[in-house]
C-alpha cells in the first residue's frame, strides 16, 4: 500500500515528490512517458516568471510569486544553473503605456516588484533598446532557467530521499476503495522491471486482442495507495474525471518557439516582451518574448493556438511564420536589432512547441475534489505553472501531510551536487577533470561543447537518460547550431554502449522512435 | 535517354570530370555525332553513353567476422544495366579480415572483366 | 605554453593539403590538430568515386584521396594530433585545445591555417514544419552511419534538396536495396553537380520534383510520410498544391555552412555572403598570420579545389612566416569582428591600399574579397558561384568602365563554382574588381 501516487513527473509531479520525500512516505509517480519531463515542462521556455500579470486572487497569482522565490531557492540546493536577469516588458505606443499601468497594478496586489521606467533611465537598464520604446515594466525579480534541469534534479533529488518512479507507465483507472484507491496503469516496462522499481498488487498480461500488433507488448499493473496528486498536466482532466464528477477539461493551447545560435545574446541584459495586446494569440499568451538561455542561445516565442491533443508536438507552419514575422517587425525596437541590422534568419538554428495545459476553469485546478476526499488535484498547470512548481507542490503535499500525519524523513537530505558543465569551466577546472576522467577531453557535441564523459554520466545517473533525446535535454548534446548532425552518430554508439543494446535498438524519444533500421549490404 | 531508331538530337551531360560539360549527340548517316565537349574524353563517353553506357560502382562489403564493412569499387566501369547485379555479388561476398587499401577482393566480378578493390584498410 | 610555428587547425582534405605544401615550401615546425580519430574529415565517409580527376588526373573514391594525402603527411613526417579539439582561438593566435592524452593543451602559434570545414544546414534550420520523431537527418549524417557504421537509417527514403551528398547517398541507398522515392528542391534546378544528377539520380529514374517543398512530415515517433507543396516565385508555399509521399526517412541535403566559431571567436572578420572568413589573394585573414582555406573559407563543390586551395594557403603561410620570422609569436590584434558585406570597404583605413572584389548581376560569394596593391602574385585566382542557371553566359570582371576580363561559358549553374583568372598587372589601376555573369537563365 502506497501513501500517495503521484500521477506525472513534469515540473509539478517531481516537486510534489520531492516535498513528499521531505517525510518518511511511500510514494510512487506514474509517468506514462518514455521519460520524466516528457509533457508540457519539456515545451516550456524555461522562463521564471515573477508573478506580476496574473489577474490577482487567482491560483495563478496565489501561486506565481511565492513559486518564483522557491525556485531560486530549489536551484541553489539541487545546483541547477539560472539567470536572474529580469524582465523587462516594452510598450512602443499609448495602448501599450496603458498596458504597462495595469501590469503595475497587477504587480502590486500580487506583491511583486515592478516598476515603469522610461528613458533615459531605461538606457541604462537594457543598452540598445530600440528609439520607439517609450517605457517599460521592469520586473527585476524574473529570470530564466532550464525546464528540464529543473524537473530532473527534483526528481533525482526526490528518488534519492526515497520516492520510487515508473517511467512508461499509463495511468488508464482510478477506483475508489475503503482505503483509498486502486490505481491501475498500462506499461510498457517488463513485470521484472516494473517490480525491481514499485510494488504494483497485481500483473495482468494486456490479452494480444486487445492490442494492436503496433503497440509492442505492454502489462495491466494495479497499486493500492491511501491518496493521489495528480499532476498529468495536459491529461488532468482525464485522470481527475475519473475518480470526481466536478469535471474539467483541458484546452490544450500549443505554442512554439524559434531558436537563435548563440552569438546574438550578448546584446541582451534582461529578458525581453511586448505587452500583449494585438499579438498573434492575443489574450493567451503572456506577450511576443525575446528569452536568453542559460547555454547561451535566444529563444523566441511565443504564439497560441488550441489544438486537440495535448501531446501535440509538432511545429506549426503558421506558428512559425507568426514568430518570424512578428520578430521580424519588431526587431527594429529590441537590442539586438535597434543598430538597424535586419532579423537574423540564417541564425534560427531549431523550433520546437508543445500544448499548455490550459482548464476551462481558466486557472490551475488546485486542491482535495470535493466529492472524493484522499484525490488532490494539481492540474490545469499551464504557464505560470512551471515557475510555481514548488509552490504548487507544497500546497498539495501539505494536504496530504495534513491528512496522512507522517514523521519527517530524518535522512532527508535537500541537496544534489551537480558538476559544473565542461563548457563553463575555467581552462583550469577542465584540466583538474580531465585529469580524473580522461572521457572529459573528448568532445562529442562541438557545438555546444559537451563532454563524453559528461554523456555517460546523463545515462548512468538515477532515472538516467535512455534515447539520444533524453540525452540532449541532460546535457545538450545536439541543442546547438547543427542540430546533433555531427554528434548524433556518436552519442547513439555511447547510449548501445551504456545500456547494453544493440545500435539498432537506439531510439530518438522510446518507443518504436528507432533511429536505425537495418544493417547495411543485406543484399536486394 | 536511350536513342531510337529514329535520327535524334539528345543533350547529355559528361560524367567523365566535374567539369560536366553539356554534350549534344546527333545521330548522322556516318554514326554518332558528338559536340559541346572540351576534351577528347567527352566524345568517347557520350559515344559510350549512347551505345553501353558503363559505372565505375562503389560499395560496402562485408567481412567475416567483422562489425564495420570495408568500402570497395570496380577497377573500372562496369556495364550501367549490370549495377544491381554486381552489387548483390559484392554483398554476397564476405571476405576474411583484415583487408588492405588495394587488394583484389572479387576478380571478374559477374564477367564483367572487372575487379573489386578494397579502397582502404579494414 | 608550446611554441609551434605553424598550427592547421582541421586534418581534412583542406588541413591535410596546407601542411603538405608548407612543409614542401620549408616549414619544418607544423602540428595538425584533427579532432576525429584519423585523418580524413570527411572523406572518411565519401566511398564514392569521383575525387582527384584534376588534382591527381586519377578518379579516386574520396577515401583513396584522403589516403593520398595522409600518406604524404606521414611521409613528411609532419606531426599530428588526433581525438585533439580546439576549445578556444585567440586573436593573438595562442590555441587551446583538449585530448584524452594530453589534457588541456596550449599553443602559441606564429601561424595558423583554419581548415575546419563545414557542417548542413540542418531540418530545424530550414523550418521544416511537422513531426518531430525520428527518422529525419542530413544527408552525411546518414553517410556516416552508412559508410562509417555500416547501418541504413531507413528504407523509403525522400530527400530534401538536392545537394550533392544527397544526390551520392541517393544512388548508395537505391544500390542498398532502399526505396528513394523523391527529390525535393525548392529552386528551379539542381543545387548539385550536373553529374550527379546525372549518374546518381536519371539514372535510377528518382523522381525530382522542382519548385517544391516539405509541406509537412507525418508519423508520431518516426516519419510515415511527408507532404509535399509547390512554392510560388517568391518560394512561399502555394496551398492547395499538398500531395503526399508515404516514407520512412527524410535526408536534408541543403546546403552547407562553413564552420567558423572559432574564427569569430578569434575576432576575424567574416564575410556575409561565403559565412567566411575575409581573406586577401594570399588568403590571408584579417588577422596577420592567419590563414584560410576549403570549405571552412567558403563552400566548395570539389574537393580537388579545396586541396588546390589549400596548397595555395600552405605554400603563402610559409612564405608569411620566412619574411615575419624575426618578430614575436603574436602579433596585431587589431581586427574587428563586424561581419561586413563583402563590397563594403569605405570605412577601412586600407581603402587606398586594396582593390575590392565586387558581386555584379549574377555573382555571389567572391573569393579572395580583395587583392592588395603591390601584390607579389602574378595572376589572381578569383571563385564564385553564379546565382542562377544560365546559358551561352558570359562572365566579365570589370572596374569602372575598364573590362579587366570577359570569359565565355556554355552552361553555368549555382551548383558550381566558377572559377576566374586575372592577371595582377591588369589590376594595378583598377578601383574594384566586379564580376558579372550575363546569359540566358534558363
Amino acid at each position: 500500500m502506497y501513501d500517495v501516487i503521484i500521477v506525472g513527473a513534469g515540473s509539478v509531479g517531481s516537486a510534489a515528490a520531492r516535498e513528499l520525500s521531505r517525510y518518511r512516505l511511500n510514494v510512487l509517480v506514474l509517468e506514462k512517458g518514455h521519460d520524466l519531463c516528457a509533457g508540457a515542462s519539456k515545451c516550456n521556455s524555461g522562463m521564471i516568471h515573477a508573478g506580476y500579470d496574473p489577474i490577482p486572487g487567482t491560483n495563478e497569482a496565489k501561486f506565481n510569486a511565492p513559486g518564483c522565490s522557491l525556485m531560486y531557492q530549489i536551484c541553489d540546493e539541487l545546483d541547477v544553473p539560472y539567470l536572474k536577469n529580469g524582465t523587462t516588458i516594452f510598450a512602443t505606443d499609448d495602448n501599450g503605456m496603458k498596458e504597462l499601468q495595469k501590469l503595475l497594478h497587477y504587480a502590486e496586489l500580487n506583491h511583486v516588484r515592478a516598476e515603469i521606467v522610461t528613458p533615459p533611465g531605461l538606457y541604462d537598464l537594457q543598452p540598445d533598446i530600440g528609439k520607439d520604446v517609450l517605457g517599460v515594466l521592469w520586473v527585476p525579480d524574473g529570470g530564466v532557467t532550464n525546464p528540464f534541469s529543473v524537473t530532473f534534479a527534483l526528481a533525482e533529488n526526490a528518488f534519492h530521499n526515497g520516492v520510487q518512479f515508473l517511467k512508461e507507465t499509463e495511468v488508464t483507472h482510478i477506483r475508489k476503495t475503503d482505503s483509498g484507491f486502486t490505481v491501475t496503469a498500462r506499461s510498457t516496462l517488463d513485470p521484472a522491471c516494473i517490480s525491481s522499481q514499485a510494488s504494483p498488487v497485481s500483473f495482468e498480461e494486456t490479452s494480444s486482442e486487445s492490442i494492436s500488433a503496433e503497440d509492442g507488448s505492454s502489462v495491466i499493473c494495479s497499486f493500492e495507495t491511501r491518496m493521489i496528486i495528480n499532476c498529468a498536466g495536459g491529461h488532468s482532466d482525464v485522470i481527475n474525471n475519473m475518480v470526481s464528477a466536478r469535471h474539467f477539461h483541458i484546452i490544450p493551447r500549443f505554442g512554439a518557439h524559434v531558436v537563435l545560435d548563440r552569438k546574438l545574446s550578448e546584446k541582451l541584459t534582461t529578458t525581453l516582451m511586448e505587452t500583449p495586446h494585438d499579438l498573434p494569440g492575443g489574450g493567451h499568451t503572456k506577450g511576443m518574448a525575446i528569452i536568453p538561455t542559460l547555454g547561451g542561445t535566444m529563444l523566441l516565442g511565443c504564439d497560441a493556438t488550441e489544438v486537440g491533443d495535448p501531446d501535440f508536438t509538432d511545429t506549426r507552419r503558421e506558428s512559425i511564420e507568426q514568430i518570424v514575422d512578428y520578430f521580424k517587425a519588431a526587431w527594429k525596437d529590441l537590442p539586438t536589432g535597434s543598430d538597424g541590422s535586419p532579423f537574423p534568419e540564417d541564425a534560427i538554428i531549431s523550433i520546437f512547441g508543445g500544448c499548455r495545459p490550459h482548464a476551462d476553469t481558466n486557472d490551475f485546478v488546485i486542491g482535495e475534489a470535493e466529492d472524493a476526499p484522499g484525490f488532490v488535484n494539481a492540474g490545469g498547470t499551464e504557464s505560470p505553472a512551471f515557475t510555481a512548481c514548488v509552490a504548487i507542490a507544497q500546497h498539495v503535499a501539505g494536504i496530504c501531510i495534513d491528512r496522512l500525519k507522517p514523521e519527517k524523513n530524518p535522512s532527508f537530505d535537500p541537496y544534489r551536487k551537480m558538476k559544473k558543465s565542461f563548457r563553463d569551466m575555467t581552462n583550469e577546472e577542465r584540466r583538474a577533470a580531465i585529469a580524473e576522467n580522461p572521457d572529459y577531453a573528448k568532445i562529442v557535441c562541438r557545438c555546444e561543447m559537451v563532454t563524453e564523459a559528461e554523456i555517460r554520466d546523463a545515462i548512468r545517473r538515477p532515472l538516467g537518460a535512455r534515447s539520444v533525446s533524453e540525452v540532449k535535454l541532460r546535457t545538450r548534446a545536439g541543442m546547438g547550431r547543427c542540430q546533433g548532425g555531427f554528434c548524433s552518430p556518436r552519442v547513439l554508439e555511447i547510449l548501445s554502449e551504456e545500456l547494453g543494446i544493440s545500435p539498432l535498438e537506439v531510439t530518438q524519444c522510446g518507443g518504436r522512435s528507432t533511429i536505425l533500421s537495418g544493417r547495411a549490404c543485406q543484399g536486394l | 535517354m536511350t536513342m531510337t531508331s529514329e535520327k535524334k538530337k539528345e543533350e547529355l551531360v559528361c560524367i567523365t570530370c566535374p567539369r560536366g560539360c553539356l554534350l549534344t549527340a546527333q545521330e548522322t548517316e556516318s554514326g554518332i555525332e558528338i559536340s559541346g565537349n572540351f576534351c577528347p574524353r567527352g566524345e568517347e563517353y557520350g559515344r559510350q553513353e549512347l551505345t553501353n553506357p558503363v559505372r565505375v560502382l562503389t560499395a560496402l562489403m562485408r567481412l567475416q567476422d567483422t562489425e564495420k564493412p570495408v568500402s570497395v569499387k570496380t577497377d573500372r566501369p562496369v556495364p550501367r544495366a549490370k549495377l544491381f547485379e554486381c552489387a548483390s555479388e559484392i554483398y554476397r561476398t564476405h571476405p576474411e579480415a583484415p583487408v588492405h587499401r588495394g587488394d583484389i577482393l572479387i576478380r571478374d566480378l559477374c564477367g564483367t572483366g572487372c575487379n573489386v578493390i578494397a579502397t582502404r584498410d579494414s | 605554453m608550446r611554441e609551434v610555428q605553424l598550427v592547421v587547425i582541421g586534418g581534412g582534405a583542406a588541413g591535410m593539403a596546407a601542411a603538405v605544401s608548407a612543409r614542401r615550401n620549408g616549414v619544418q615546425d607544423i602540428l595538425i590538430l584533427e579532432r576525429n580519430d584519423s585523418l580524413g574529415g570527411v572523406l572518411r565517409q565519401c566511398i564514392h568515386n569521383g575525387f582527384g580527376l584534376h588534382r591527381f588526373k586519377e578518379d579516386l573514391t574520396g577515401v583513396e584521396f584522403a589516403a593520398k594525402y595522409e600518406d604524404m603527411v606521414r611521409e613528411m613526417q609532419i606531426p599530428f594530433l588526433l581525438n585533439t579539439f580546439v576549445i578556444e582561438l585567440k586573436p593573438d593566435k595562442t590555441i587551446t585545445a583538449v585530448n584524452p592524452e594530453q589534457g588541456l593543451i596550449e599553443i602559441r602559434a606564429q601561424s595558423i591555417i583554419l581548415a575546419m570545414g563545414c557542417r548542413e544546414r540542418s531540418r530545424n534550420a530550414l523550418l521544416i514544419p511537422g513531426a518531430r520523431g525520428a527518422g529525419i537527418m542530413t544527408a552525411g549524417t546518414a553517410q556516416r552511419y552508412l559508410n562509417i557504421d555500416g547501418y541504413l537509417p531507413g528504407h523509403r527514403i525522400v530527400i530534401v534538396g538536392s545537394g550533392d551528398i544527397g544526390l551520392i547517398m541517393a544512388r548508395q541507398f537505391v544500390l542498398e536495396g532502399c526505396q528513394v522515392a523523391a527529390v525535393v528542391e525548392i529552386m528551379p534546378w539542381s543545387g548539385g553537380l550536373p553529374r550527379n544528377m546525372k549518374q546518381c539520380i536519371e539514372d535510377f529514374d528518382i523522381p525530382v520534383y522542382y519548385n517544391s517543398v516539405i509541406a509537412q512530415v507525418r508519423g508520431k515517433e518516426r516519419v510515415s510520410s511527408v507532404l509535399v507543396a509547390k512554392v510560388d516565385e517568391n518560394r512561399r508555399l502555394i496551398p492547395g498544391t499538398e500531395f503526399e509521399i508515404p516514407c520512412d526517412t527524410l535526408l536534408i541535403s541543403a546546403g552547407l555552412i562553413p564552420e567558423n566559431e572559432l574564427t569569430e571567436q578569434a575576432g576575424i572578420r567574416l564575410s556575409r555572403a561565403t559565412r567566411g572568413a575575409e581573406v586577401s589573394e594570399e588568403l590571408e585573414t584579417s588577422i596577420p598570420g592567419v590563414f584560410s582555406c576549403g570549405n571552412v573559407l567558403h563552400v566548395h563543390d570539389l574537393v580537388d579545389f579545396v586541396s588546390e586551395e589549400a596548397e595555395e594557403a600552405g605554400q603563402n603561410a610559409a612564405v608569411w612566416l620566412s619574411e615575419n620570422r624575426s618578430l614575436p609569436g603574436s602579433t596585431s590584434t587589431e581586427s574587428t569582428a563586424d561581419p561586413s558585406p563583402e563590397s563594403v570597404f569605405s570605412q577601412s583605413d586600407l581603402a587606398d591600399d586594396i582593390v575590392p572584389a565586387v558581386s555584379g548581376d549574377g555573382v555571389g560569394g567572391i573569393v579572395p574579397q580583395f587583392v592588395r596593391r603591390g601584390t607579389a602574385k602574378k595572376e589572381i585566382s578569383f571563385m564564385f558561384r553564379p546565382k542562377n542557371r544560365f546559358r551561352d553566359a558570359v562572365i566579365t570582371a570589370s572596374s569602372g568602365r575598364d573590362e579587366l576580363i570577359r570569359k565565355k561559358a556554355i552552361a553555368l549553374t549555382p551548383g558550381e563554382m566558377c572559377r576566374v583568372t586575372i592577371p595582377a598587372e591588369k589590376l594595378a589601376q583598377a578601383s574594384e574588381i566586379r564580376f558579372s555573369v550575363e546569359g540566358t537563365m534558363v
